[in-house]
């Protein structure tokens, strides 16, 4: 039985980001190898910005500030309250990963898993950029701003480094 | 608490990316769509979703979409493939809706991980983006919604027969 870490904690807030902005396996040409990867960018990109807060607009050197910083993840600017339509598709999520009888169990379950782990593991992945990744796009929809350079895509979302 | 994590950063380097103020206009497909992205940022293909097997279904996830989100009115959808780095997606432009949907595939539109709000979510220039993962330009907006009348699918679908009851 899969549940997701506490709302109220770290693990809870991180968790719940990467499953809303990771592609799952709703998703055409989904495997948990690229998802894991990209997930593990995404941790690194979150805790760098930890480390220079007030660059990405967050409030406090914490996670949940990096979060909820102004137009920076969509859904997640009042968390713990955070947008109907994620909650929504993450019970989704977490509705087939516990029904056995459904055949995607498997899929959604090891997704999910990854997501816990990633939010939980006391280290990010080393540093893969020659800068300081902080921050990801869908792919295709432009740059994050002014200083970022790309640095790779992976499985549909653009990382970049400053 | 999360715990510490051990530090292994590296020093900044900032490199002011040069924004590239091409306008996809005039293209075929498949060709690169380089909305206002900086200079490294990994081009966007175009492709046909009615011929792709992954989204050739659209008229049926844009019409099952408009029937529960405005059955009362017609709706009209632009849809245009966009590929990168041999991932695809498509972009759902869904103009009474006044928002631009990311469809990766599959039946359901309203599990997309990226839908835009043009009322909320688009900034007049990449300098009032400040990292963020979904805020959008005004120019990336005009170039993808040209290139997708251009080269994009439509839909239309009329008023659900009866919903005035509802």
């Amino acid at each position: 039985m899969i549940t997701l870490p506490p709302k109220s904690t770290d693990e809870g807030a991180e968790t719940r980001l990467l499953l809303a902005e990771c592609r799952g396996p709703s998703f055409s040409g989904y495997n948990l190898a690229d998802a894991t990867n990209c997930m593990q960018l995404m941790d690194l990109v979150l805790w760098n910005r930890v480390d220079d807060p007030k660059k990405f607009l967050a409030k406090a050197p914490t996670l949940v500030a990096v979060i909820t910083a102004k137009g920076q993840f969509k859904g997640f600017g009042q968390y713990p309250h955070y947008d109907n339509a994620i909650v929504n598709n993450i019970q989704q999520m977490i509705d087939i990963a516990n029904n056995p009888k459904d055949s995607r169990a498997t899929q959604f379950a090891s997704f999910i898993s990854a997501a816990i782990k990633i939010a939980k593991a006391p280290q990010t992945i080393p540093e893969p950029s020659p800068g300081t990744l902080t921050a990801w796009r869908t792919a295709g929809s432009g740059s994050p701003g002014l200083g970022f350079t790309f640095f790779q895509t992976v499985f549909g979302t653009a990382f970049y480094y400053t | 608490m999360h715990p510490p994590r051990k530090s292994n950063r590296s020093i900044a380097i900032t490199t002011i990316c040069l924004i590239s103020l091409e306008i996809a206009i005039g293209l075929g497909f498949p060709q690169p769509f380089r909305a206002q992205a900086c200079q490294q940022s990994p081009d966007a293909k175009m492709f046909n979703v009615a011929s792709d097997p992954d989204f050739k279904n659209y008229q049926q996830v844009v019409t099952r979409f408009a029937k529960k989100h405005r059955p009362k009115a017609e709706n009209n959808f632009c849809i245009i493939g966009s590929s990168t780095d041999n991932v695809k997606n498509a972009w759902v432009l869904w103009r009474e809706g006044s928002q631009i949907i990311l469809w990766e595939g599959g039946s359901d539109l309203d599990l997309s991980r990226r839908i835009i709000h043009l009322k909320s979510d688009v900034v007049p220039t990449e300098g009032d983006l400040h990292g963020s993962t979904y805020l959008v330009t005004k120019s990336w907006v005009d170039d993808l919604s040209r290139s997708c009348s251009r080269l994009g699918v439509k839909v239309h679908t009329r008023k659900v027969k009866g919903s005035h009851k509802q």
